[in-house]
C-alpha cells in the first residue's frame, strides 16, 4: 500500500489549494452558484463537479447569533450536523455529532481543519473572521483524512485580504444574557405539608402526627418557620448579566502583496456572580506572490482569554432548605443563613466573591500556519503546509474553608496547574490538473505528519491563611499538606494520500482516493491501516434528454462509498501500567504505594473502521429560486472499540476491545426557496432536515451488555440509551391487593410507591425487569431560516426542532420525598387524598434514590421545538452612508433562545436543549448590533 | 525552475518520522516491583482499600446496620436497604456495592504481589518474608470480609492481566483454608513490631485475625471438625494474651480509657489499627474518620445548647440505639454505658427559658425566664430511664418513654442516648467539620477475650468461657463509689450463646462487627425480631449479602453465576 503511494506522490498536478474569496451576498438571497468553488480537503472542487456529501455555510450565516463559539452557529444549519448547546457557564461549547454516533468509547465530535490545519479549536475563532464553514459528511470526502474522518470534517476557512480599496469594518454587539428557566423550589405551606406528609407516612399504626415543632426540629428550623424566613435560593443565585462582542478588521493589499487583520474582543458573563469569560484575539493574514511561480503565506492568530468559573451551585440551592436570612443587614451574604445551624452553608456563599472561590484559567494560543506555492509548470502545483497550535494555561484555583467545596473539610485550599500544548502538522500536497478535450484529470498526492504533546504540572496545599493570596503564594499553605504533580502525553501520526479525480464532459464525475495512516498509539504490528474511497456523480441536466425541461437547471446524481477510521484510541491506550495509590502510611510516616490502573492495555488494538455509502440528489429549478439536496446515507462502523467492563471481581475496571459494530442509516435535505422577489421585498427560506436511525448491530457474545441506567449498550439500539425499569405510574389506593402481590428485594409494593412494570410476570420486580426505554439521539431534528428583506429593513427568523429523543432528567430526580432540606416545586407526590401517577408517597428520612425502582422516573419525552433567533436589521440606505463615507452600515438586534415548548410537561421550567441535567440552566440572549464598513 | 522541483522533492521526501510511543510518565508493574526497595509499593497499596471501609460509612453500614443494636437515626429511611432490608436488590445498596469492588480490588493487588514477590530481588529472606506476610495478612483479612459478606464467591490467587469475563463460585470452606494458610503464614513470619510504622499489620495482628477466621470458619463444619476450629480458636487467643508483654498490648483500665482521644494514637489495646494523621497528605483520602458524627443526636438546636467541638457535629446522623442496646447495660454497675453513651449535655451557650420554648418543649410555665449557665447548669438530659418530673425540671428531659414506645419500636426518633465512643473534640478543623483524623481500632484486645469465651463455650467449657468474660467485666465493673467487681462476675451457668452476643454489644457496639457477629452465630434473624422490632423485613437468605448486579452483568456467563439466594 505504502508503495503505491509513493508513486502516487511522484504523479503531479494542480488546483489551487487556497480558495479565491469573492465577496458573497448573504447566503440565504443568493441563487445558486455552481461554480462557486466548494474547499475539500487538501483540495478545492467547483461545486458542479463535486461528488461529496459536502454542505457549505458562509461567513453571513456565522454572524447571525451572538455567540462564543461560532460552532453553536451552526445549529440547525446543516442536515445531518447535530449541535446541542454543552452549557450555560460562560465559553462553553456545544456537542457537534455529524450522522449520528458511531463509536462508543471514543470520541464522536468531527475532526476540524483551520485554513488547512488540524489541532485548532473553533471556540478560538473570531466569528467574523471566518469566511465560510465546509462540513464533509460522507466517507468519499473524508476518507482523505484516514483515520480521523470517520465522523466528519468542518473545514473553516478564514478570511483573506483583496487588492484594491482598504477596508476597515467595525462588527459588534452588547446585550443582555440571562432570563434562564429553572425548576423555583418548594417553598412555604407546600414546603410544611410535604415533611408533614412524610412524617405521617411513617406512623405506626395508632400513632398520631407530631406537632411541627417536633416535625421541624432541625437546628433553627421551626423559628425561621415561623419567622416566615422563605429563601428562593435559585433567583437569589442567577442574575441577568451582559454579553458583548466587537472586532475590527482591516483589509487590503496589492496584486502581490494581500493581508487581513483583525482585533477582537469578547466578553460575557454568566450568570452566577463573578462568572465570566473575556476574549482578545488578533489574526493576520498574508499572501505574498514572490514570483510568478511561487507564493507563500502565513495564518495566525493569538488569542488570549481569562475564564472565570465557579462550582455549579445548582444542586445545592435546589436541595438546601430554603429558609432563614440569606443576606444581614449590610447586605453581605449569611454563610449560615438559618440561626443556630452551623450545618448548613448558604448556596450564596461562593457569592461572596474571588477571595472566598476563584476557579480562573487564563490561556494563551498561537496559531500560526505559513505555507509555500509553487507552479512550476501550468497545472502542477506544490504546497508545503507548516502549521503549528501551542497553548499554554494556567488554572488557578482558591477555595475558602467555607466555600461550597470546601465546607465539609473545614480548610481552605489553593491549587495552580500550568499546561503547554504543542502541535504541529507538515502537510505536502502535489497537484496535476490536466484539461484535454472533453477530459480533465486532477490528480492529488500528499505525505502528512502530526505530532502533538502536552505536559502539565500542578502544585497544591491547604490552610493558606488569607484568601486575598488566592493561588498566588502556594507558600502560605501547610507545608505538610501540600501535594506536586506532573503529567506528560504524546502521540505522533505519520499518513500519505492519492486523489484522482476525474471528469467527462463535465457530466460524468468519478472520484478515487486512499491514505494510509501510521499512528503511534497503536502497538506495533497495529500501526498502520488504509482507508479508501470511491465516488462518481452524473450531471443528469447535462443530458440531451432532459435539455427540454426548461424550468430543471440543475440535476446531479452523485453515488459515493469510502472507509474512513475514528481516532478513539486514547494514548497510551495499548499500554498496561500502574498508577500512584491513594496516599498511604503507617504512623506518621509515609508509604508511596502504587496500584493497577483501571484500564488494562490491549495490545491489538485498530482502529474503529466506518464504511458509508452515500446517495445524493442536487436539484434546481425555476432559474434557481428552488434548489434542494437529499443524501441518503448507510454508514457501517465496524471493529468498535469499547471500554470494556471487566467483572468488579478482577480487581480491575475495564479494557479496550475491538468489539462489535454499529450502523447509521439516515435521509437529509436542504430546500432554499426563493419565495418573493420583488425589487423592494423578497423572502427567502431554507429548510434543513435530518433523520437518523442509529443502532448497535453486533456485540461481543451476541448480547446486550448491561451496565448502568446510561451506559448500558443493547442491539439494535442507540448506543447512548436509557435501560431501566419502566414506570407504569404510582400504585393507588383501591389497588393495595394487587400491589402486594409483588415484590422487589423481598418487600412488597404498597399503595403511593412506584408502580412499574413486572415484564416477565413472576411477581417480583428485579433486574430482569429492565428494559430499553429510548434515547438521547433524535428521530429527527429540523432548522428552518425565513430572511425578509423589505427595502432596507431585513428580518430572520430561524426555527430549529429536535424531536423524538428521550432525556435523562436529572433534576426529576431531586423531587426531595423526606422534606428535609429543598427540592423543587413541581413534583406532584402521591397521598391517600391525591391519587396522582406523577411522584410517590413522602417517606420520612428517605432520599429519592431509596424508592424501589425510583430510577424509572427520571426518564422522559426529551422532545422540543424552538424559536433560536430572531433578527431584525436596518441597513442605511447607500445614498446617505456614501455621504457619510460609509460604504455599508447595519444595525440589527437579535433575540436567541427566546421561546421554546418542549413535548413534555416536565420541562416547562427548563431549557430542553440542557438534555436534563440539573447545572448550568442555558440562558437566553438579547442584543442590539452594530456592522460598518469604510 | 529546476529549483522548484528542488524544493519539491526535497519536501516531499523528508516527511519521515517515529512512531514508536514516547511516555515517561507512564510507570510499570514490572520495572517498579522488581527491587525490594520498589517492591514495598506493592505492599503499601494492598492497604489501601480497607481504609476506605473502616472509619467510613461503607464499614459501619455493613458491619453495624441491620443488626440488633441499631435504627435510623429520626426513623428515616436511609440505606433501608442495608437497615431495614427492605428492597435490597442487587442493583442497590451502595457500601454492598462499593464494598465488593474495594475488596477484590485489593485481593488483585496483593495476589500480583504474592506472585511477583520472588522476582522482587530480595537478598534478605527475613525482610522478603515479612513482606509476603503483610501481603498474606491482607489477602486473608480482605478474603474474610468478602467470605462473610457474599459467601462462596469468586476465590481468586492470581493477578489480572487478560480481559477474563468468566468467573466460577469456590466453595466456602475452600475461602477458608486459603484465609487460614495465609493467616498462619503471615503469623509466622510478621514482625512483634514495626516500630513508628504501627499501623502496619503484625505478628498480633495475624493472630488476632486467626482468631477471628477460626472462629467464624468452625461454624461451616459440624463434630471433630468443628471441635477443631474452636481450638485453634482459642489457641490464637491465648497465645495473644500470653504474650501481652512482648507485643505490647494490654487492656487499660478503664473501659473509657479505651476511646478517649488522648489514647488514640499506638493505642495500647490496639492488635490492628488504621492509622489517620494530621499531616493531610498522608491520608488515604479527605474523609479520614467520619465516625464521630454518625452516632450523635441532635443537640445544637437545643435550649442552651449550641455545637461545639465537644459535642461534635450534629449535622449527618444516622444510627440511634434500639432499646435493647441500652438495655444491655446495668448502667449502675456497668461503667461500659457511660464510657459509651454520652446522656449529659452542659449549657454552652447563655439561655433564658422563653414562653414559645416552654410550650414547644412542653415544660412548666414557671420556668419562663429561668436561665441557663454556660459551663454549669444541665441543658439536656437523655436518658433510658423514665423520668418523673421531666416537666418541671429546668433543663430538657427526654426520658425512655418519650423515645421508645413499650413494644420497643421507635416513637419519633429525633433524640436519643448517642454513642460518643467515636467523638473527636480533638484532631477536626472545626465544629462542624466531618472529617476527623484520629486512628480506627480495626481488632482490639477485649475482642479475643470475647472469641475465646465463644470458642470455649462451643467446646462446652463454661467455666473458661467465664473467665475470659470476667476479665472485660472486671474493668467493666464500676469502682466508685460502689465497687461492683463482684456484682459484675458471671458464672458458668450465665454462659450462653446469647449472652456472649449481649456481652459483645456491652463491649463492641458500634465497632464494625456487629453484623459479622450475628450471621456468624446463625442469630440475625432472630435477635432482630427480639431487639429490634422496626426491622421488620429480615429473613434468614439476609445472612449474605447480594452480588451486585454489576458484576454478575459483566461476566460473559453471569446466569451460569449465579445470585446469592432469596435475592
Amino acid at each position: 500500500m505504502r508503495a503505491s503511494l509513493t508513486i502516487l506522490l511522484t504523479i503531479c498536478c494542480a488546483a489551487t489549494y487556497a480558495q479565491d474569496t469573492t465577496h458573497h451576498p448573504p447566503d440565504s438571497m443568493k441563487v445558486r452558484d455552481l461554480n462557486e468553488t466548494v474547499i475539500i480537503g487538501y483540495g478545492v472542487v467547483k461545486k458542479r463537479d463535486l461528488t461529496g456529501a459536502v454542505y457549505t455555510v458562509k461567513k453571513d450565516v456565522i454572524m447571525q447569533a451572538p455567540v462564543a463559539n461560532p460552532l453553536e452557529s451552526l445549529q440547525g444549519r446543516v442536515p445531518g450536523m447535530d449541535i446541542t448547546r454543552t452549557n450555560g457557564t460562560p465559553g462553553s461549547g456545544a456537542e457537534v455529532l455529524i450522522r449520528g454516533t458511531r463509536s462508543i468509547a471514543g470520541s464522536n465530535g468531527p475532526l476540524y481543519i483551520i485554513d488547512g490545519l488540524q489541532g485548532g479549536s473553533m471556540a478560538y475563532l473570531n466569528p467574523s473572521d471566518i469566511e465560510s464553514v465546509e462540513v464533509l459528511k460522507d466517507a468519499s470526502a473524508t476518507a482523505i483524512y484516514g483515520s480521523q474522518g470517520a465522523n466528519g470534517v468542518v473545514i473553516i476557512t478564514t478570511k483573506k485580504g483583496k487588492p484594491g480599496k482598504t477596508k476597515v469594518s467595525y462588527n459588534g454587539y452588547y446585550g443582555a444574557n440571562g432570563y434562564t428557566q429553572y425548576p423555583p423550589p418548594r417553598l412555604g405551606e407546600s414546603y410544611l405539608q410535604l415533611r408533614r406528609e412524610a412524617w405521617r407516612a411513617s406512623l405506626n399504626p395508632g400513632e398520631i402526627l407530631p406537632d411541627d415543632a417536633t416535625i421541624f426540629a432541625n437546628a433553627g428550623e421551626y423559628d425561621a418557620i415561623q419567622k416566615g424566613q422563605w429563601v428562593n435560593w435559585v433567583d437569589l443565585l442567577l442574575h441577568n448579566s451582559t454579553q458583548q462582542s466587537h472586532s475590527v478588521s482591516v483589509s487590503g493589499g496589492t496584486d502581490k502583496t494581500k493581508a487581513f487583520m483583525s482585533f477582537g474582543y469578547y466578553k460575557e458573563n454568566g450568570a452566577l456572580k463573578y462568572t465570566n469569560l473575556t476574549r482578545y484575539s488578533v489574526r493576520l493574514n498574508l499572501d505574498q506572490e514572490i514570483s510568478r511561480f511561487a507564493k507563500a503565506g502565513i495564518q495566525s492568530q493569538i488569542n488570549y482569554s481569562t475564564l472565570n468559573k465557579r462550582k455549579d451551585p445548582m444542586s445545592v440551592a435546589l436541595s438546601t432548605t430554603p429558609l432563614g436570612v440569606p443576606y444581614d443587614a449590610n447586605g453581605n451574604v449569611n454563610i449560615y443563613p438559618v440561626a443556630g445551624n452551623t450545618n448548613t452553608l448558604s448556596p450564596l456563599t461562593d457569592d461572596r466573591g474571588p477571595t472566598v472561590a476563584t476557579d480562573q484559567t487564563i490561556g494563551t494560543t498561537v496559531f500560526m500556519n505559513g505555507y509555500l506555492d509553487l507552479t512550476p509548470v501550468k497545472g502542477l502545483s506544490f504546497r508545503s503546509n507548516l502549521g503549528t497550535f501551542i497553548s499554554f494555561n494556567r488554572a488557578g484555583i482558591f477555595q475558602a474553608a467555607t466555600s461550597l467545596n470546601r465546607a465539609s473539610d473545614g480548610t481552605s485550599y489553593s491549587e495552580v496547574t500550568n499546561g503547554n500544548t504543542r502541535f504541529y502538522n507538515w502537510d505536502n500536497v502535489l497537484t496535476y490538473n490536466l484539461n484535454k478535450g472533453e477530459h480533465a484529470i486532477t490528480v492529488t498526492a500528499l505525505s502528512s505528519y502530526t505530532h502533538k504533546d502536552a505536559d502539565t504540572s500542578n502544585a497544591a496545599g491547604i490552610k493558606q491563611v488569607l484568601g486575598t493570596q488566592l493561588f498566588y503564594n502556594l507558600n502560605a499553605t501547610e507545608s505538610t499538606s501540600r501535594t506536586i504533580k506532573s503529567t506528560y502525553k504524546g502521540s505522533a501520526t505519520m499518513s500519505f494520500a492519492g486523489r484522482i479525480n476525474y471528469s467527462y464532459k463535465g457530466r460524468y464525475l468519478l472520484q478515487l482516493s486512499e491514505r494510509v495512516d501510521g499512528a503511534s498509539r497503536l502497538a506495533a504490528g497495529h500501526k498502520w491501516a488504509g482507508f479508501p474511497s470511491v465516488s462518481a456523480g452524473w450531471r443528469i441536466s447535462d443530458e440531451a434528454f432532459m435539455r427540454n425541461l426548461r424550468h430543471l437547471d440543475d440535476l446531479k446524481l452523485r453515488v459515493t462509498y469510502g472507509v474512513a477510521g475514528n481516532s478513539g484510541i486514547a494514548e497510551y491506550g495499548t499500554q498496561s501500567g500502574l498508577t500512584q495509590a491513594n496516599n498511604i502510611s503507617f504512623g506518621e510516616v509515609p508509604a508511596p504505594g502504587y496500584t493497577f490502573n483501571a484500564v488494562i492495555g490491549n495490545t491489538s488494538l485498530g482502529w474503529e473502521l466506518s464504511a458509508t455509502t452515500n446517495v445524493g440528489v442536487d436539484l434546481a429549478f425555476f432559474n434557481s429560486r428552488i434548489s434542494a439536496s437529499i443524501d441518503a446515507y448507510n454508514t457501517k462502523t465496524t471493529k468498535l472499540l469499547l471500554l470494556r467492563t471487566l467483572p468488579v471481581s478482577t480487581g480491575v475496571s475495564s479494557v479496550y476491545q475491538n468489539i462489535g459494530s454499529t450502523n447509521n442509516k439516515g435521509i437529509e435535505l436542504a430546500l432554499t426557496t426563493v419565495n418573493i422577489a420583488q425589487q423592494s421585498f423578497k423572502w427567502t427560506s431554507t429548510l434543513t432536515f435530518t433523520t437518523n436511525r442509529e443502532r448497535i448491530s453486533s456485540l461481543v457474545g451476541d448480547k446486550d451488555m448491561i451496565d448502568k441506567e446510561t451506559n448500558s449498550l443493547l442491539l439494535g439500539h442507540p448506543v447512548k440509551s436509557f435501560y431501566t425499569y419502566q414506570k407504569l405510574g404510582i400504585w393507588q389506593t383501591e389497588e393495595a391487593d394487587k400491589a402486594a402481590m409483588l415484590r422487589m428485594g423481598g418487600t412488597p409494593f404498597k399503595p403511593g410507591t412506584i408502580k412499574v412494570a413486572d415484564l416477565n410476570h413472576d411477581s417480583i420486580i428485579n433486574d430482569n425487569d429492565r428494559a430499553y426505554l429510548g434515547s438521547p439521539v433524535p428521530k429527527w431534528s429540523l432548522g428552518f431560516q425565513h430572511t425578509f428583506t423589505y427595502r432596507a429593513f431585513d428580518l430572520g427568523i430561524f426555527l430549529f426542532a429536535r424531536w423524538g429523543q428521550m432525556a435523562y432528567g436529572e433534576f426529576l430526580g431531586r423531587y426531595n420525598p423526606s422534606g428535609e432540606g429543598g427540592g423543587p416545586a413541581f413534583p406532584n407526590y402521591w397521598t391517600p387524598e391525591n391519587p396522582t401517577n406523577d411522584y410517590p408517597r413522602p417517606k420520612k428520612g428517605a432520599k429519592f434514590g431509596d424508592y424501589a425502582a425510583y430510577q424509572s422516573l427520571l426518564y422522559i419525552d426529551g422532545s422540543y421545538f424552538k424559536l433560536k433567533n430572531v433578527t431584525l436589521g436596518y441597513t442605511l440606505p447607500p445614498a446617505v452612508s456614501s455621504r457619510m463615507n460609509i460604504e455599508h452600515l447595519r444595525i440589527y438586534a437579535t433575540a436567541s433562545n427566546i421561546f421554546t415548548k418542549a413535548r413534555s410537561h416536565l420541562f416547562n421550567y427548563y431549557d430542553p436543549e440542557r438534555g436534563g441535567a440539573e447545572s448550568s440552566p442555558l440562558n437566553k440572549q438579547v442584543v442590539v448590533g452594530l456592522n460598518v464598513d469604510f | 525552475m529546476k529549483n522548484y522541483f528542488l524544493i519539491i522533492i526535497m519536501l516531499a521526501g523528508i516527511n519521515a518520522c517515529s512512531l514508536d510511543e514516547y511516555n515517561p510518565s507512564g510507570i510499570t508493574a514490572d520495572a517498579i516491583w522488581s527491587s525490594p526497595e520498589g517492591f514495598v509499593s506493592v505492599v503499601n497499596s494492598a492497604y489501601s482499600e480497607q481504609r476506605a471501609w473502616y472509619g467510613k460509612d461503607n464499614g459501619e453500614w455493613m458491619g453495624e446496620m441491620g443488626t440488633d443494636l441499631w435504627f435510623n437515626s429520626q426513623r428515616a429511611n436511609y440505606a433501608n436497604e442495608l437497615m431495614r432490608y427492605e428492597n435490597f436488590i442487587p442493583s442497590k445498596g451502595n457500601p454492598n456495592i462499593t464494598t465488593w469492588k474495594n475488596m477484590y480490588t485489593a485481593i488483585n493487588i496483593c495476589n500480583a504481589g504474592i506472585n511477583r514477590i520472588g522476582n522482587a530481588g530480595f537478598t534478605d529472606t527475613v525482610m522478603r518474608n515479612q513482606r509476603e506476610g503483610e501481603l498474606r495478612y491482607l489477602r486473608a483479612f480482605y478474603y474474610w470480609h468478602v467470605a462473610e459478606q457474599w459467601g462462596g464467591v469468586i476465590l481468586s490467587t492470581t493477578e489480572t492481566n487478560s480481559a477474563l469475563t468468566t468467573a466460577t463460585r469456590s466453595d466456602i470452606k475452600e475461602f477458608y483454608k486459603l484465609i487460614l494458610t495465609d493467616l498462619e503464614y503471615a503469623a509466622r513470619h510478621l514482625p512483634v513490631s514495626y516500630g513508628s510504622e504501627y499501623s502496619r499489620a503484625t505478628q498480633k495482628s495475624a493472630l488476632a485475625m486467626l482468631a477471628r477466621a477460626y472462629l467464624s470458619c468452625a461454624y461451616y463444619y459440624t463434630g471433630s471438625e468443628q471441635q477443631e476450629y474452636f481450638k485453634k480458636a482459642r489457641a490464637a487467643v491465648d497465645e495473644i494474651i500470653t504474650r501481652k508483654a512482648e507485643f505490647g498490648v494490654s487492656l487499660w483500665d478503664n473501659y473509657a480509657d479505651v476511646f478517649n482521644p488522648k489514647n488514640n494514637k499506638q493505642n495500647k489495646e490496639a492488635l490492628y489499627t488504621i492509622s489517620n494523621s494530621l499531616t493531610y497528605t498522608l491520608d488515604y483520602d479527605a474523609n479520614a474518620n467520619r465516625l464521630h458524627m454518625w452516632f450523635l443526636t441532635t443537640y445544637s438546636s437545643k435550649p442552651g445548647l449550641q455545637q461545639s467541638m465537644d459535642y461534635g457535629r450534629d449535622g449527618t446522623r444516622y444510627f440511634m440505639p434500639t432499646r435493647a442496646l441500652l438495655d444491655f447495660f446495668d448502667d449502675e454497675k456497668d461503667s461500659r454505658f457511660d464510657g459509651s453513651f454520652q446522656t449529659v449535655w452542659i449549657c454552652n451557650k447563655a439561655y433564658t427559658w422563653t414562653e414559645t420554648d416552654v410550650k414547644n418543649y412542653g415544660k412548666d410555665p414557671s420556668l419562663i425566664g429561668r436561665t441557663m449557665v454556660v459551663g454549669v447548669d444541665t441543658a439536656m438530659y437523655i436518658t433510658k430511664h423514665t423520668v418523673a418530673d421531666k416537666r418541671t425540671r429546668p433543663y430538657l428531659v427526654i426520658d425512655r418513654d418519650s423515645v421508645y414506645n413499650a413494644n420497643g419500636t421507635i416513637r419519633v426518633g429525633n433524640d436519643y442516648v448517642a454513642l460518643k465512643k467515636f467523638m473527636d473534640p480533638v484532631t477536626r478543623s472545626a465544629a462542624n467539620a466531618q472529617p476527623g483524623f484520629l486512628d480506627i481500632l480495626v481488632i482490639r484486645l477485649a475482642e479475643m477475650y470475647l472469641i475465646g469465651a465463644e470458642a470455649a463455650l462451643q467446646l462446652g467449657d463454661n467455666n473458661a468461657a467465664a473467665a475470659y468474660i470476667n476479665v472485660l467485666r472486671t474493668r467493666a465493673a464500676k469502682k466508685t463509689p460502689v465497687d461492683y467487681t463482684a456484682a459484675m462476675q458471671v458464672s458458668a451457668s450465665d454462659i450462653t450463646l446469647d449472652f456472649i452476643l449481649d456481652e459483645r454489644a456491652r463491649e463492641l457496639a458500634g465497632e464494625h462487627i456487629r453484623w459479622f457477629d450475628l450471621k456468624r452465630t446463625g442469630k440475625l434473624v432472630a435477635r432482630i425480631h427480639t431487639y429490634n422490632p422496626d426491622v421488620t423485613q429480615v429473613q434468614e437468605f439476609h445472612r449474605l449479602r447480594p452480588v451486585p448486579q454489576t458484576q454478575i452483568d459483566a461476566l460473559s456467563n453471569g446466569a451460569e453465576f449465579g445470585q446469592n439466594p432469596g435475592y
